[in-house]
């Protein structure tokens, strides 16, 4: 895995106008997906990525991205301490022009943190760390969630034409890797959740049949015991089921017909 | 029955009942797939287009699946588990 120690940053030679070459980025993105590492691992190697690729020329740009499902910041990755600072300092605000470029999606560039009109408390707050000028580009994920790409440049106007060119074609390129990583974890996480409930459903359905059987009774009635005992006690439904499968059979696991 | 508002099922009709539900899943940053799949999990009936008829107060359910449903949000939140993005 890539280190992500800011000091360690190789300065990659200054991107070729808008012809940068992004066949390693690609082969790494790939490999993470292979490799079906999680999402934070996955984007903290894109942002360390994306900063080399984008560094050059003794201009240091630092990248942060953020996650953001249903409202709410979920995944959070920063090449380094002042990417992962600004970051913070935009989220504690809940604006500046990185979340605004999430909201409109549209890029948004600050040219010079210091003479920036829009966004002035957080422009006074950033103007308090190394940061000259600001990039942040949207991600288009095809609704899964929503992400941006936040760069941050050490000197004003530390983004140039081509820069922003470049920048845009790895966001795209990193964009497509994430919708895929997030895909799988989105998958992988429901069939986990459906294995859980097909075994949870079986120790309840048995525990049903035994409440049936002592209470002779309907199911619909048994499930209600177990329901008012569960509520009562506020203990779950499926600890209330075990236990009273434990009390007569005295084995608490019951197997459940699922093969992986 | 407990002292719960959302379960004062006796004291409101069913379709509080439902509003309640449908309140609490809203607030709850659940998203549907993970309230079904739960609600399965501990007996549930309904399958998820006949859920999200009822989340939306478009339909009724029996009264033990409604309960069911209540059950399943409270489990869900009280393991304070948010759909995560990836993880």
């Amino acid at each position: 895995m890539t280190e992500t120690q800011p000091s360690e940053q190789i300065p990659v030679p200054a991107p070729d106008e808008d012809h940068v070459d992004l066949t390693d980025f690609l082969e790494h993105l790939q490999e993470l997906l292979v490799e079906n590492t999680d999402i934070r691992e996955f984007l903290q190697d894109l942002v360390t990525m994306t900063a080399e690729k984008l560094s050059g020329n003794g201009n240091t740009i630092a990248c942060g991205v953020t996650v953001i499902r249903q409202k709410k910041p979920v995944a959070v990755a920063d090449s380094d301490p002042l990417a992962r600072k600004l970051d913070d300092i935009q989220n504690s605000f809940g604006d500046g022009p990185c979340l605004a470029a999430l909201r409109t999606r549209t890029i948004t560039h600050v040219p010079d943190v210091r003479e920036e009109a829009r966004w002035l408390d957080y422009m006074q707050a950033a103007a308090c760390t190394d940061v000259g000028s600001i990039l942040a580009l949207p991600m288009e994920l095809n609704s899964t969630a929503e992400a941006v790409v936040n760069l941050y440049s050490t000197r004003p106007h530390g983004f140039s034409h081509e820069d922003i060119a470049a920048a845009e074609r790895i966001t795209a390129t990193g964009a497509k890797a994430l919708y895929l990583a997030l895909k799988i974890a989105q998958l992988r996480d429901a069939r986990e959740n459906l294995a859980a409930a097909l075994a949870s459903r079986t120790a309840i359905d048995t525990a049903v049949g035994i409440v049936m059987a002592q209470n002779r009774c309907s199911r619909d009635a048994a499930f209600q015991i177990l329901v008012s005992a569960s509520s009562h006690r506020n203990i779950k439904l499926r600890a209330v089921a075990e236990n009273v499968i434990n009390h007569v059979a005295g084995d608490r696991n019951i197997p459940t017909a699922f093969e992986e | 029955m407990d002292t719960e508002p959302w379960e004062a099922s006796e004291y409101y009709g069913e379709f509080d009942q439902r509003l309640q539900a449908s309140c609490r899943f809203q607030i709850g940053n659940i998203s549907l797939d993970r309230l079904w799949t739960y609600y399965f999990g501990i007996g549930g009936n309904a399958d998820e287009l006949a859920l999200e008829a009822y989340l939306n107060e478009l339909l009724a359910l029996a009264p033990g699946q409604m309960q069911l449903v209540d059950t399943a949000l409270t489990e869900l939140s009280s393991d304070g588990r948010t759909e995560p993005a990836g993880q």
